[in-house]
């Protein structure tokens, strides 16, 4: 039975997707069987990784759970699954969220059939992504998350920008080409399918090395908001509005830093890997840059998403450095990280709805309407800027200090970046929770309902757990 | 005499199948679905002697069958029917009686059959011959005026196209004399091979395939043949015809064209390159559904073009998952074609397809599948077609063609994300048609395959390896 763990973490989702899909449409009991069918998966699913995460070897460096699929024999190629605690982290903590996420929307009109049945098959998808042990799975991975993206874009940006989806698209699909090229380059070099830890053995000279690596590089590019590579994430993050939608185009960037991590550190030859410098300074530029934007911009989202960017480039920072001890604490951090923004995006969304409903114009003084939103928007935000109750804290802390003791320039320009990021996120807390800008009449019922405060309040005890045993919840 | 009937078998079924339709309609039954249902039973039969007679023929002097024949038989079968199953949909909704289409279609079957299995020049002529008149009475269904400008411009161009061939294979004649078996031929020439005479003649054979393919700069009259006859023909040129005519080339490759290896590599080079550069340009500079496929399609070929000038096995059985792949994906679309209809018309401009996302969720993520299977993204058929090409060009080391195809391939895609934006950005403009629930079942049956083939479920890409590599022996 162990053999088929690790695939049937990515084919429940997947069941899951197929399940909403085969249900009919009955305004009736479809929304009720398509949420029925989605939070299941979700909560089973995460029981499954809880239960993989408590047979692995938490001490143990590497990939430790194999499985092996034979898929070609001409070419002779096998697939491999595999996961170590990085990963797995990464799994629980995404598979969580949309557990979390599929809570919040209960009762609400954010339950298509369209919407469940892709959100299924991207957390199908993203599983197989950190699940992928060998080169090739690992581009099928992460070129068949472009389906239900692309299918969630269409579906839910803002369709003022037409012409999004198909840059979108393009963007998508010149990564994954650029990878699918370097990963065959790969495979015949070696003459096999190889895995992903050995990708920097191949021993390539000259050009075609240059070209592998820079195809890999740029690959994993396309999918952060890496100046200049980033305006179609931001155009499209800032034109959704749906939380779900917003929470899967965010890990976008997470399967970037995630292909770095299990590309770059180890494995890169050294020729390439003295460029990283010149990366570093363009990713600390666009930190700078999109922090400043979000200190000018209003949009509580905005801000939310210039957040994940900023992060996300500090940890792919972190993944540059010349050591390898960091990886561990990016793993850690990511897992508080990803729980804490799907949290805030669920309460920011809530807000938004509730000033649409109450027709006002300006966020100045809502949160006096609503107290448990204003509890858990301050805590989570507080969290998320480095309130010491996280594992966030911690591991950020070693991953800047570790910036700082690598160079002192860069050091200071990331911790000036998340200086102004908190600002604008706390500047925008302040004016939300402000009594003065609040009306003098009593407006009752807009405050998020009791079970999405239970589960902000839950999520908070994992996180704060964690804070002092990173992996409490592994018996 | 008795055994030679029963191996031909496969082919009588399908006339029977003609006299079956021609009796009906002389019984003034002109119920299409009926036509239909007949025409699928024929097609099943036919199917179940080419199984078991798959290496017998009736003829040995001028036909030979093999694994390989079967295989391109049992594709072609297998398009057919699907083709069958929907093309009544068209009929019914355009009021339309008789049964003209499918005898065409299986008159193309026997013919496609005879052509595959050829092993003699004469007949691969008198086949090819027939085809063009098979498809110029096809391109004749357009119920509008008889005869349609493009079957006539379709007439005048095949007969030069086949008066080439005819040259071609008169001129071998006088020099090399009487010599009609493609073995004996291969054999000729690789004694004589860099004769430029027998060069020129084995080109004038091989330019009709070309042609019929619509790979440039033979491109002339594909772009109307797919995007201007009825959608059930339609469908007919853009999958039957390609799978019959790859078929035979790969047969003519490796007699006629192997000896002269060295010298047509650089030609089937600059047909693929023309045909990707062309392809990818005309496919954005179009709106009409049928014609942006038809262009991808010669970008596609192309593609197959370039594999097939490496002149390896493994090249060519890349080649056959490439283009079993792309048709499988294109055959997923035209299954949506069918089922995209307002007020009883049939639409093929890309801006009928403006807000079909919101109306027709089911037909609209099936058309996206086929695309996105087009365009390569995994786990969909298309991207094991794309992995065999990159594996291949990267194999043989020819980087510069692979920056070609992979660039013009963006422009192509293009096209198709201008499909999908259309379908979920614009807004709604027409009140699109009933879905029909056969054609519905038919594109679930479709995408389903497009979806699970790349896993090779049942080994079936080593069972087709093991069908296709009998051409080599």
């Amino acid at each position: 039975m162990s053999s088929y763990l690790l695939l049937l973490i990515i084919l429940i989702p997947l069941t899951g997707a197929f399940f909403t899909l085969s249900t009919k449409n009955d305004k009736n009991y479809s929304s009720g069987n398509i949420y029925n069918v989605s939070i299941w998966t979700m909560l089973l699913n995460t029981f499954l990784i809880l239960y993989v995460f408590s047979l692995i070897d938490t001490s143990k460096q590497g990939i430790d759970i194999v499985e092996k699929y034979s898929w070609l024999s001409s070419p002779k190629i096998d697939l491999l699954l595999g996961v170590d605690v990085f990963s797995m982290l990464l799994l629980l903590s995404i598979n969580l969220s949309f557990f979390i996420a599929e809570i919040f929307i209960y009762r609400k009109s954010e339950r298509s059939k369209t919407l469940i049945a892709s959100e299924l098959l991207f957390v199908s998808l993203i599983n197989g992504y950190f699940i992928a042990a060998d080169i090739i799975s690992f581009y099928i991975f992460f070129a068949a998350v472009s389906i239900p993206l692309i299918i969630l874009i269409s579906t839910y940006a803002n369709i003022s920008k037409k012409n999004i989806l198909v840059r979108f698209s393009l963007y998508s699909i010149i990564g994954a080409l650029l990878l699918m090229v370097a990963t065959i380059m790969i495979f015949i070099h070696k003459e096999n399918n190889i895995p992903l830890n050995m990708a920097g053995n191949v021993n390539m000279v000259g050009a075609l090395e240059y070209f592998v690596w820079l195809s890999i590089f740029f690959a994993f590019i396309s999918r952060l908001p890496v100046w200049p590579f980033h305006y179609w994430i931001s155009a499209i993050s800032s034109s959704i509005k749906n939380p779900l939608v917003f929470l899967v185009s965010n890990l976008i960037p997470l399967m970037g830093l995630y292909g770095f991590i299990r590309f770059w550190p180890n494995t890169v030859p050294k020729t390439i890997a003295v460029y990283a410098p010149v990366f570093e300074i363009i990713c600390v530029i666009t930190m700078i840059f999109i922090a400043l934007i979000s200190l000018s911009n209003k949009d509580m989202r905005y801000k939310l998403f210039a957040y994940t960017t900023v992060y996300y480039l500090l940890y792919l920072i972190g993944v540059f450095m010349p050591t390898n001890t960091l990886k561990q604490n990016i793993g850690y951090s990511l897992f508080s990280y990803i729980i804490i923004v799907t949290i805030l995006s669920f309460i920011i969304s809530h807000i938004e709805e509730q000033k649409k409903k109450l027709d006002i114009y300006s966020s100045s003084g809502i949160l006096c309407y609503m107290p448990k939103a204003s509890k858990c928007i301050s805590l989570f935000i507080l969290a998320s800027i480095g309130l010491p109750i996280t594992p966030l804290f911690w591991n950020n802390f070693i991953i800047i200090s570790e910036i700082f003791n690598y160079n002192l320039m860069l050091g200071i320009f990331v911790m000036l970046s998340i200086m102004i990021i908190g600002i604008s996120f706390l500047e925008e807390l302040y004016k939300q929770k402000d009594k003065t800008y609040a009306t003098s009449s009593l407006i009752q019922g807009v405050d998020m309902p009791n079970h999405q405060f239970v589960i902000c309040l839950i999520c908070m005890t994992i996180l704060c757990l964690s804070f002092f045993k990173p992996l409490w919840f592994v018996f | 005499m008795l055994q030679d009937m029963l191996y031909s078998l496969p082919e009588i079924s399908l006339i029977f199948g003609i006299i079956n339709l021609v009796i009906l309609h002389i019984f003034s039954n002109e119920n299409p679905k009926v036509f239909a249902k007949v025409t699928r039973l024929w097609i099943i039969v036919s199917v179940f002697f080419s199984i078991m007679f798959y290496d017998k023929t009736f003829n040995n002097t001028y036909f030979e069958s093999s694994s390989y024949t079967l295989l391109f038989k049992l594709l072609i079968a297998f398009f057919s029917y699907i083709m069958v199953i929907l093309s009544p949909s068209w009929f019914v909704t355009e009021n339309k009686t008789g049964c003209k289409y499918l005898i065409l279609i299986l008159s193309s079957l026997v013919i496609n059959n005879l052509l595959i299995s050829s092993s003699d020049i004469i007949v691969y002529i008198c086949c090819y011959a027939m085809t063009i008149y098979i498809n110029y009475r096809l391109l004749d269904i357009s119920y509008d005026k008889y005869p349609s400008e493009i079957s006539r411009k379709y007439l005048a161009i095949s007969s030069i196209i086949l008066l080439l061939m005819v040259s071609g294979f008169a001129y071998f004649i006088i020099n090399g004399g009487f010599l009609t078996n493609f073995n004996q031929i291969k054999e000729f020439l690789m004694s004589s091979k860099s004769d430029i005479k027998y060069y020129i003649a084995v080109s004038l054979i091989i330019i009709p395939v070309f042609y019929t393919l619509g790979l440039a700069p033979f491109h002339s009259l594909i772009e109307d043949k797919i995007g201007k006859s009825i959608l059930p023909v339609s469908h007919y040129f853009s999958i039957i015809l390609p799978i019959t005519f790859w078929g035979v080339l790969l047969k003519l490759k490796q007699t006629l064209l192997l000896p002269f290896e060295e010298s047509i590599s650089s030609v089937l080079i600059f047909i693929a390159v023309f045909s990707i550069l062309l392809g990818a340009i005309g496919a954005n500079a179009r709106i009409n559904l049928y014609r942006i496929f038809a262009y991808g399609s010669m970008y596609h070929f192309g593609v197959c073009v370039l594999m097939l000038s490496f002149f390896t096995h493994q090249a060519d059985f890349g080649l056959i998952i490439y283009l079993l792949m792309y048709l499988l994906a294109l055959n997923g679309a035209y299954t949506v074609f069918y089922n995209l209809k307002s007020r009883g018309e049939f639409l093929s401009a890309i801006t009928s397809l403006s807000g079909l996302a919101k109306t027709r969720p089911f037909t609209t993520r099936a058309l996206l599948i086929s695309i996105f299977s087009i365009i390569g993204i995994p786990p969909f058929a298309g991207f094991l077609a794309k992995f065999y090409l990159l594996n291949e060009l990267i194999l043989h080391k020819k980087y510069i063609l692979l920056a070609i195809t992979l660039l013009f391939f963006l422009v192509l895609a293009k096209s198709y994300l201008e499909i999908i934006k259309t379908a979920y950005f614009e807004q709604k403009m027409k009140n699109y048609d009933t879905e029909n629930k056969i054609i519905l079942l038919t594109t679930l049956a479709s995408i389903t395959l497009i979806a699970i083939i790349s896993f090779n479920p049942f080994g079936i890409i080593e069972k087709i390896k093991d069908m296709f590599y009998v051409i080599y022996s």
